[in-house]
């Protein structure tokens, strides 16, 4: 899993590093990150640059590569950014240490998405924002079909293009509070929370 | 007119605009795919192959210089965006190449192009609609939170 992602590494900015159609998007959705900030799956640190400014966030990605190529978004940021190498399933992280847990494009590529998503509810706090900007397969028959065709071989290289990200939120506890298509229902943006305990 | 007003009239308007250009990206894409596809497949008909055989390696083919059409525009137009429906495009114009040729429809080069640019266009038009319904699904499936920032 992380030999594929530090070989992809080499690859990840010419197809995803254009922000031109993705990152008004991400810039409003990252806008609502507030306290102590979990950034998972860092990849080259294309985000960054959309982050409001002043954060202190924590960022964690499963390749080294991946890291060192972020490394200079990381410095160009104006505020706090610390990377640690982690794996989103098995966090080394106490209980309900953070307010907001941002992801990006990362549920397609964890192997088991329930377990992570689970990792980010014990880590977040109660109340705490979850705000992802992740893609999804289609309700449209022709658009999934696509999806799942096109997972054939993304697969290979450590991507599923045709999960159902919302339901796997629901299932690890989190309440949705408001999603936004970016691109139909393909790429959207989700604001979930960890309930309260008394909602829980 | 208050200046905060005025500010969020721009902003409204530059995302408008915004959005407007990648429908116009998005809409020429796939007029172009769709054309690609047709013409992949009818060169490949011309051939005295196998009619199945001709018919897999036009698919595959068409998806071939499809998803390398993707790939060059993704940074522009978005790698998603563009992979994801095209493929669609690349698989339904060949079948349609195909249909043509087995009602005797002895296509061109050019008919193709343009039958395929066509059902590219025609696809294009299905997904604006589509993203308008799931916008409307996804503000009544939230309403509480419909228009929480």
């Amino acid at each position: 899993m992380t030999g594929i992602w530090d070989l992809r590494a080499r690859l990840y900015d010419l197809c995803e590093g254009s922000q031109l159609r993705r990152g008004a998007s991400k810039a409003r959705l990252f806008s609502k990150m507030q306290g102590r900030v979990l950034f998972v799956a860092v990849g080259t640190g294309v985000d960054i640059t959309r982050f409001p400014d002043g954060q202190r966030i924590l960022g964690i990605d499963i390749s080294s590569e991946m890291l060192r190529r972020a490394e200079s978004r990381r410095r160009a940021y104006r505020g706090e950014i610390e990377f640690v190498r982690a794996d989103v399933e098995r966090l080394a992280l106490g209980d309900a240490s953070f307010d907001t847990v941002i992801s990006s494009c990362t549920m397609c590529s964890v192997p088991n998405p329930v377990q992570a998503l689970r990792e980010l509810y014990r880590v977040l706090c109660p109340g705490g924002r979850l705000l992802m900007f992740e893609h999804v397969r289609s309700r449209s028959w022709s658009l999934g079909l696509a999806l799942d065709a096109m997972t054939l071989w993304t697969r290979l290289l450590g991507t599923a293009m045709n999960r159902d990200t919302v339901a796997n939120v629901l299932t690890a506890g989190f309440k949705i509070v408001r999603i936004e298509s970016v691109y139909l229902d393909i790429i959207l943006s989700i604001h979930a929370v960890r309930p309260l305990e008394r909602e829980e | 007119m208050p200046a905060v007003c005025q500010f969020d009239r721009r902003m409204l308007h530059g995302a408008r605009e915004h959005r407007n250009w990648f429908r116009i990206g998005d809409a020429l894409f796939l007029g172009v795919v769709g054309a690609e596809s047709g013409v992949v497949m009818q060169v490949l008909h011309q051939s005295e192959w196998n009619f199945f055989a001709v018919s897999l390696l036009g698919m595959a083919a068409a998806m071939g210089v499809q998803m390398l059409l993707s790939f060059g525009l993704s940074p522009l137009l978005g790698s998603i965006e563009t992979m994801a429906p095209s493929m669609v495009v690349a698989m339904v114009v060949p079948m349609l190449v195909d249909v043509a040729e087995i009602m005797g429809w002895m296509l061109g080069r050019f008919e193709a192009g343009f039958l395929g640019a066509a059902f590219g266009l025609l696809f294009f038009g299905y997904l604006a609609w589509y993203g308008s319904v799931v916008r409307r699904w996804l503000a009544r499936a939230w309403p509480a939170a419909h228009g929480v920032r």
